[in-house]
């Protein structure tokens, strides 16, 4: 069976129409479900045709669902493509978003921000963002220059650097008594209930750039695969193309992070789950991963809301409990492909 | 006539330890040009340098009459394909999707390959005997299928100078002859310049036009093999002592390595 460009592109279409698909129908299934239940029909017409549909529902869907379903997608999105541009560009199976110390840096920041008291937005985000910021200034000052770590110091420094963090983070907890460490909590377990249409249109405009450059260097990621030398040997400028890749995947998850506090498993589970399901071609796990990711993630917020009989639980706890053991079932399970 | 790579006075390594001195030489177009010398001489290091891989300063270091400065890695890719020793690859990809990759640096920006991409990466499978393979994983290969999947992915370059790093290393010895007369077909056949670095002696002087030895990072001689494996010159280089006698097969000199038992004969 041969492979001819046609048929790849087709794929690609094809691919990204169904995910595309279930993305919308996770995005419709996370509107309706919540602490008052609505018929999708009625959901459907207060999306369309406002000033046709219930006043009270159209305000709850447009302030309060929409954006917070908007908001998983990206986060979604961005999580799982993080995870696999870092499994990639470090050539290890094992990478996700945070490897590189992006985590501990936001959370740092994060926390000081809450205990100086500023507002969840945009305060603690911007502090969050101010964290990861300085971490990311380190990777990228560890991985260029003239003395360049290779993959396996650039991931044990990240090892390192969340390490440091964690005990700052736990310092800080230490000298917190009132209830700030609630918040602290949600922070750290990963949250997306406090946000507004306002916050994701920020969100959106800053990573949805990173998500085109990151499909730009699908093919090289590709190549990358194959070794350093043997991508730079096929045309790729390994200086050039690392630092992109570095940068806008760093810079989209600090974006991500600051908005959402800490979801684990997302970038590791989804990039693997799609690699086992449609091969390692980056130029369709780019796609899948975007709007797969994106819909991982409307559905966990979903089950976050639903599960609780009273109030909700912090999404990053579903995305844990349902990504560790899935992660283990995918490896466990044999290749068929 | 156009060297395919001229080199003057070439430097490359640490700063504080440079790996390769003063190395000077040029390769004719077409040849079979092998790299001999002992263990940390720099033969690997000098390979690289070729392929751009290691920075190494230069009074001269021209690819095709042409300064291998000026070359984007693009256009040098499509010029010079690269074979390394050993690459682990961990993640799932099949024959054919790796042979096609040696097309990407003619391809745009996503790498949709056309049908005269397909047709020359089923051609470069057909050469090197690997299209029955070509959806079968990577990782599932014999190590000799995977030495030449490696070398169909650098013929779907359509390079005009291949670099190999000790192909037929680890190879038993029906895949080193089989690799090696691979080599020589591309030559012949497509007139690509063929330049490996070999640890064995015995395959260079049967297959090599032009054998170039390094010893601590110096060019300690380069000729043809009759010229380069005489004793003399061998046991300067590796310190060791040999036989070289004439290979029953043809006139090319045969290196046999001289056990210390059996020492005393001499």
């Amino acid at each position: 069976m041969t492979k001819t460009g046609a048929s790849l592109m087709s794929r690609i279409c094809l691919l990204s129409l169904l995910l595309s698909a279930l993305l919308v129908c996770a995005g419709i299934l996370g509107m309706a479900r919540g602490s008052s239940e609505w018929e999708i029909g009625a959901i459907l017409k207060s999306l369309v045709r406002m000033d046709a549909a219930d006043p009270v529902l159209t305000g709850i869907i447009w302030q309060i669902r929409l954006p917070r379903v908007l908001l998983a997608a990206l986060v979604g999105a961005s999580l799982s493509a993080g995870g696999l541009v870092f499994q990639a560009l470090l050539r290890n199976p094992l990478a996700e978003p945070y490897i590189l110390g992006i985590s501990g840096g936001a959370a740092v920041g994060a926390i000081i921000g809450i205990l100086l008291g500023l507002a969840p937005f945009p305060g603690v985000s911007i502090a969050a963002f101010a964290g990861s910021g300085a971490a990311l200034l380190l990777i990228l000052f560890m991985a260029t220059g003239k003395t360049i770590l290779k993959n396996e110091s650039l991931l044990l420094s990240g090892v390192m650097l969340n390490a440091f963090c964690s005990a700052i983070i736990m310092f800080l907890i230490a000298i917190t008594q009132d209830a700030k460490i609630h918040n602290i909590m949600f922070w750290l377990m990963g949250d997306l209930s406090m946000v507004g249409l306002k916050q994701v249109v920020i969100l959106a405009a800053l990573v949805i750039p990173c998500f085109v450059v990151v499909f730009r260097y699908a093919n090289i990621l590709n190549l990358i695969l194959l070794g350093r030398e043997m991508a730079q040997t096929m045309g790729v400028n390994m200086r050039v193309a690392g630092a992109v890749l570095l940068g806008v995947t760093s810079f989209m998850v600090s974006a991500t992070v600051s908005q959402c506090g800490l979801l684990g498993f997302v970038g590791l589970v989804v990039p693997h789950f799609f690699r086992r399901l449609i091969g390692a071609d980056h130029r369709l796990l780019v796609p899948a991963c975007l709007l797969g990711g994106g819909a991982y993630m409307v559905l966990c917020d979903m089950l976050a809301r639903a599960l609780p009989a009273q109030g909700e639980m912090p999404v990053g706890v579903i995305t844990a409990i349902i990504g560790a053991p899935l992660f283990i079932y995918l490896l466990k399970r044999p290749d068929k492909k | 006539m156009t060297h395919a790579i001229a080199i003057d006075h070439l430097f490359c390594g640490y700063t504080d330890q440079p790996v390769l001195y003063e190395v000077s030489f040029s390769i004719d177009p077409g040849s079979f040009f092998i790299i001999i010398g002992p263990n940390g001489s720099g033969k690997t290091t000098l390979l690289k340098a070729m392929a751009r891989l290691m920075p190494a300063e230069a009074n001269r270091f021209d690819i095709l009459g042409k300064p291998a400065g000026d070359y984007t890695f693009r256009s040098l890719a499509r010029t010079m394909a690269f074979v390394p020793q050993e690459t682990r690859i961990d993640f799932p990809l099949t024959v054919e999707e790796f042979v096609l990759a040696g097309r990407s640096p003619y391809q745009g920006i996503l790498g949709i390959p056309d049908a005269g991409d397909t047709e020359i990466a089923r051609q470069a499978m057909v050469f090197t005997g690997i299209d029955h393979l070509s959806s079968r994983k990577l990782d599932q290969l014999s190590g000799g299928e995977r030495q030449r999947a490696f070398i169909a992915k650098a013929v779907c370059q359509e390079p005009r100078i291949i670099l190999l790093d000790e192909p037929t290393a680890s190879l038993d010895l029906a895949h080193q002859t089989r690799i090696m007369d691979l080599m020589e077909r591309l030559k012949n056949e497509k007139g690509v310049t063929v330049v490996m670095v070999s640890h064995d002696i015995n395959l260079a002087a049967m297959y090599g036009d032009i054998l170039l030895l390094l010893k601590d990072g110096r060019v300690m001689g380069k000729g043809a093999p009759s010229e380069i494996l005489t004793y003399q010159v061998l046991e300067e280089a590796y310190g060791c002592m040999l036989l070289v006698d004439e290979n029953p097969l043809g006139k090319f000199p045969r290196v046999t390595p001289v056990p210390d038992r059996l020492k005393i004969i001499h």
